[in-house]
């Protein structure tokens, strides 16, 4: 539930829409969640690459054929509306399931169900829980201890 | 001027053991022993992919009282842990009950004495690098190596008592406190870092700075347990302990987590050889499909996972290969 308002902050932090506050809220997040840091790097990644992308600029022509084109249609028939709306639902849905389905492919740590996340988190992180302690047992201060036992964020 | 030369001589002498890395060591355990200090300081953990940070304010009284208060991560901030006696307490200010620590917290001062008898023993090498300055005072830099043997190309791990591969101290000259500390468990493994960012010399420290608010009630801490059997208690599934152990090891850290979303119970039992360390873990996981194993492979780290009912096992640790299967079948053998 947490996470979910962190990923839509990530495009916001992207573009530059989020505020002082909720930046460091979502930089601080984003320090102990491994998820969400995938993520925000895959996010980065998106947008360094959509904004490398060159930009053309539309012809003239076009631009007055799109507009006569939309004067032409201003008055739409009913049903094609109808029509045009009943659509819009299951297209949104196939593109976000199309992108969800590449986001996975391209980030196979991700999971699929909070059930299996839960579970196979649990077994991935032994290895991951075994180091840290190792490592705790060597710090000048108790903290790392404390918090590897009590869990690091609670 | 025969005088001269042998007090300049000595006076050379003198100045060069000082300069010496097990003098240096010597007087950073004094200074953490009996300064009083207060300041800010940050600890970075980097384990696996995540870098765990860490940052506190702290109020030393030597080595007889510390109080810690967490600034981040901004989930714990103000938490408090408190030192006294020889217990640590955990806290927060507003509530009506705190937390004993049953096991010894690591510290700097038992730390150093460490490295100093390992030092002397011959069985760390001490090293000193250049100066450096931090916070604006001029720092000694002692590192701490476990020699490492080569046969050929291939490194073989030193047979020496337990001790992280290295360990670099910077310590204040003029008082020799630890102003910044790192340590590598093992060569390209994770690593701990621990400096501070802030420090105040000889603060007033107040006795209350080291005292639990009044009516707060103490209690264990769930989670970490004395015993096997003090765990038991907590879980509701037989704990399985290895009916085979290499020689020398020996049970150091019994704890229970509690998985979310449903508080599940995962049980750890830390063992400790005297040159390795291993962990035995063990969970109730209903959903086999969802048991994976982990998909990260450690070049140090031998390790076993397995599923048997409706119970996950494993072992993690720095033994060789065999000794960990040998540890698994007879944990598998053990009737749940």
């Amino acid at each position: 539930m947490k996470c979910t308002r962190y990923e839509r902050w990530l495009w916001d932090e992207l573009e530059g829409r989020l505020g002082t506050a909720q930046a460091q809220e979502l930089r601080a997040h984003l320090q102990v969640c491994p998820r969400c840091q995938r993520q925000w790097e895959a996010a980065r990644a998106t947008h360094q690459a959509l904004r490398a992308l060159p930009r053309y600029r539309a012809p003239q022509q076009l631009a007055l054929q799109v507009r006569a084109r939309i004067q032409e249609t201003a008055a739409p028939k009913p049903e094609f509306v109808w029509w045009k709306r009943v659509a819009l639902a299951p297209a949104l849905g196939i593109l976000a399931a199309a992108a969800w389905w590449g986001w996975l492919a391209l980030n196979p740590d991700s999971t699929y169900s909070t059930e299996t996340a839960t579970a196979a988190h649990s077994v991935e992180n032994w290895v991951e829980i075994h180091e840290q302690l190792e490592v705790a047992d060597w710090s000048p201060t108790p903290t790392p201890s404390y918090f590897i036992t009590t869990g690091y964020t609670q | 001027m025969r005088k001269l030369l042998l007090c300049g001589a000595l006076l050379w002498a003198v100045s060069g053991a000082q300069e010496r890395p097990l003098q240096w060591l010597q007087r950073a355990q004094q200074a953490e022993t009996s300064l009083a200090v207060a300041g800010v300081r940050l600890t970075e953990f980097q384990v696996g992919r995540a870098v765990r940070r860490a940052e506190e304010r702290f109020w030393r009284q030597g080595s007889r009282a510390e109080r810690i208060e967490i600034l981040a991560p901004p989930e714990r901030r103000g938490e408090v842990l408190l030192h006294r006696g020889g217990k640590w307490i955990a806290f927060r200010p507003d509530a009506k009950e705190a937390f004993e620590l049953p096991a010894k917290l690591s510290q700097g001062a038992p730390l150093i004495q460490k490295a100093i008898e390992l030092t002397q023993a011959g069985v760390l090498q001490a090293e000193l690098l250049p100066d450096a300055t931090l916070l604006g005072r001029a720092c000694a830099v002692v590192r701490l190596s476990r020699p490492r043997p080569t046969q050929g190309r291939f490194e073989l791990p030193a047979k020496a008592p337990h001790f992280p591969a290295t360990v670099t101290l910077w310590i204040d000259k003029e008082t020799g406190l630890i102003l910044r500390y790192e340590a590598s468990v093992h060569p390209n493994a994770p690593i701990l870092r621990t400096e501070i960012t802030r420090l105040e010399l000889n603060p007033r420290l107040a006795p209350d700075l080291f005292t639990l608010p009044p009516g707060v009630v103490v209690r264990p801490l769930s989670g970490e347990y004395k015993s096997v059997e003090e765990a038991q208690r907590t879980v509701s599934f037989p704990i399985r302990v290895p009916s085979y152990l290499p020689a020398g090891a020996m049970l150091k850290q019994v704890l229970v987590r509690r998985r979310p979303p449903d508080n599940t119970p995962m049980v750890i039992l830390r063992y400790q050889t005297p040159t390795a360390q291993f962990s035995v873990f063990q969970a109730r996981q209903t959903n086999e499909a969802a048991f994976q194993r982990p998909r990260r492979r450690s070049e140090r780290l031998n390790m076993r996972f397995w599923r048997d009912g409706d119970y996950s096992f494993g072992v993690v640790g720095d033994l060789p290969h065999a000794e960990i299967e040998r540890i698994a079948d007879s944990l598998s053998r053990s009737n749940p």
